[in-house]
């Protein structure tokens, strides 16, 4: 490409050939997003939902609050199992050396 | 109480320290060796990113130990103590950084900073955004300045316990914590920060496992001693010790802003191939949940043992004294140095190669010659530890504000430039420029309590939407840019 076109700033971005790879990229990331927020409120929701009440009532669950024992532990071993699996599973393997 | 140690325990910790630094000056002069006989003309990039060849062991380990500090080890386990159960469901929020690094900008990191030779995170953002001068002083200062004191404040908090554990000096304790880990840096670049990252994180592990294996052996059984917290205090069981808002606030500020710290996305630098990457992604969340989901509550059933600690930060290695024969209490120490020591190796290989590839050779010397660069990284490397080891010894006072600012302040600067800069086409580095500038000055005026702009929340999230709108709205009223850079980060690389 020409050095003049290549400082262009009046184009298309239509024009643009976009490189597959990088649609992949947008992809994996929106579903990092997604799954990190749905951690966040599933996770905190739980444990505020749970943890409602005065903690001399609380119900106990190995050993913890219960609220503790779902909201962090519980949620935490299953989004640990979501993540495992779309990282070897999911998540593209590609060449990225072009 | 304090943490109090006794004379012949105290000669146990301090031979069990003395071989993990041993250790660890080892892993530097093993690193240097292995620089010696890299080419002149591949130095630079070698000591960088080790010449993107790294596996996934290295990558988890660079950004979970490099990205877990002193606030994992002693803060964190302070705050349980002192907020209870509220402050270990915050801590989750870092379980996945692994996933939310390299699964939200690894891959297209990876394919740029290969196409462009990039070196640094900052080094890519300066790319990205048509080496806009303004971008490339307000990168090199922040970076410098928040990385530098929070480096300073990290080896400061080091020196203190080394001094309470050992009954040893406090600038002894600088040297050993500093000293060695500015040697690995000094000598080997990343590939000593790398090998020594990896037996940090084991030495860390070690003394997680060992630490919860003693406190709950110690504590009895676990419902009892919990129970027993409650009574003394029944807010400590409380999740609601903190609103909702502030609560996820806090979520935002551990977990979804972390790709905005240039030190974390380090690892999307050196990774091999995919492969490794997503290896490393597993294996950081195995370390990282391991540690957080032991720590924090470790802090809180050390409310039990210790009802009556006077330094909340010293919960673990109190604990540590009291439930674990001296030389496992060694290795809680040895683990507490190792994560305050990656966390400071991976922070001075980003601003030294902030400063040399970004600032010197971009800005004034642009056609240094290998060996001239050679000559000068391992200078401005020296200098860099001097300056940091001479402001460890008496910190100035200014120091506390640059520290309070400085990890928010770098998220709240970069995180949109880096997101927008890597996914939308049209944020340009007016936008960027005006995002990063803006979020950062929200974030102090917010966090520094001289404006009302926090609605209840952590100050990062009025600083982030700041930033957001700020990037977003100056791009759009402002040119395109240039062709040949959106060629290169979302064409197919022609240019």
């Amino acid at each position: 490409m020409a050095g003049g076109a290549e400082n262009d700033r009046n184009y298309r971005f239509e024009d643009i050939e976009i490189d597959p790879r990088f649609r992949t990229c947008e992809s994996e990331m929106k579903l990092t997003f997604g799954v990190w927020i749905a951690y966040m409120i599933i996770s905190v929701g739980l444990c505020y939902f749970l943890g409602r009440g005065d903690p001399a009532n609380y119900a106990y669950l190995w050993g913890v609050p219960l609220w503790m024992a779902i909201g962090a532990w519980l949620t935490t071993a299953v989004f640990f199992v979501v993540v495992v699996f779309i990282s070897l599973f999911v998540f593209r393997n590609m060449d990225i050396t072009k | 109480m304090e943490l109090n140690v006794s004379g012949n325990a105290r000669l146990v910790v301090i031979a069990t320290f003395f071989v993990y630094t041993a250790g660890m000056l080892l892993i530097g002069w093993l690193a240097k060796k292995n620089m010696d006989r890299v080419a002149i003309n591949k130095y630079i990039d070698e000591f960088y990113t080790g010449g993107r060849g790294m596996g996934a062991i290295v990558v988890a380990m660079m950004i979970a130990a490099g990205l877990c500090s002193a606030g994992t080890f002693l803060g964190g386990p302070g705050l349980g103590y002192k907020l209870g159960a509220t402050w270990v469901v915050v801590a989750g929020a870092q379980n996945f950084m692994t996933f939310i690094v390299l699964g939200e900008v690894g891959k297209k990191i990876g394919i740029v900073a290969r196409r462009i030779g990039a070196q640094s995170i900052f080094g890519l953002l300066l790319h990205r955004y048509n080496r806009n001068k303004l971008i490339g002083i307000f990168g090199v200062v922040s970076i410098v300045c928040f990385m530098g004191s929070y480096v300073v404040a990290q080896i400061v908090g080091g020196a203190r316990l080394f001094e309470t554990m050992t009954g040893m000096s406090y600038e002894l304790g600088l040297v050993l914590f500093s000293g060695v880990v500015l040697a690995v840096v000094a000598m080997g670049g990343i590939k000593g920060v790398a090998i020594a990252i990896v037996f940090q994180g084991v030495v860390m592990t070690v003394a997680v496992l060992a630490l919860t294996a003693g406190a709950l052996v110690h504590a009895g059984p676990l419902e009892t001693a919990i129970r027993g917290i409650g009574k003394v205090d029944p807010k400590l069981l409380n999740p609601w010790t903190w609103s909702v808002a502030y609560h996820m606030s806090m979520w935002l500020n551990f977990g979804f802003v972390i790709i905005g710290i240039p030190h974390a996305t380090m690892g999307a630098l050196t990774y091999k191939d995919t492969r490794a990457m997503h290896r490393a992604i597993v294996l950081g969340a195995v370390f990282v949940v391991l540690w957080t989901m032991t720590l924090p509550y470790l802090g809180v059933l050390a409310k039990a043992v210790i009802p009556d600690l006077k330094v909340a930060d010293h919960a673990v290695p109190a604990l540590a004294m009291i439930v674990l024969p001296p030389w496992l209490a060694g290795v809680t120490l040895a683990g507490v140095a190792g994560a305050i020591q990656s966390t400071v190796g991976a922070m001075i290989i980003v601003i030294t190669s902030s400063l040399i590839k970004e600032a010197y050779q971009s800005f004034f010397n642009p056609n240094a010659s290998s060996e001239h660069l050679k000559k000068v990284n391992l200078w401005v490397t020296i200098i860099v530890c001097l300056a940091i080891f001479a402001a460890s010894v008496k910190p100035p006072h200014a120091l506390q504000y640059l520290i309070i600012f400085s990890i928010g302040g770098l998220a709240s600067s970069f995180f949109w430039p880096i997101l927008l800069g890597l996914y939308w086409m049209r944020c340009n580095e007016y936008g960027a420029a005006a995002g990063m500038i803006g979020g950062l000055a929200t974030y102090i005026l917010g966090a520094g309590k001289y404006l009302p702009i926090t609605f209840g929340m952590h100050a990062i999230v009025t600083a982030l939407v700041v930033s957001l709108a700020l990037t977003v709205g100056v791009s759009c009223v402002t040119p395109k840019t240039p062709r040949g850079i959106i060629e290169t980060w979302f064409g197919l690389g022609k240019a």
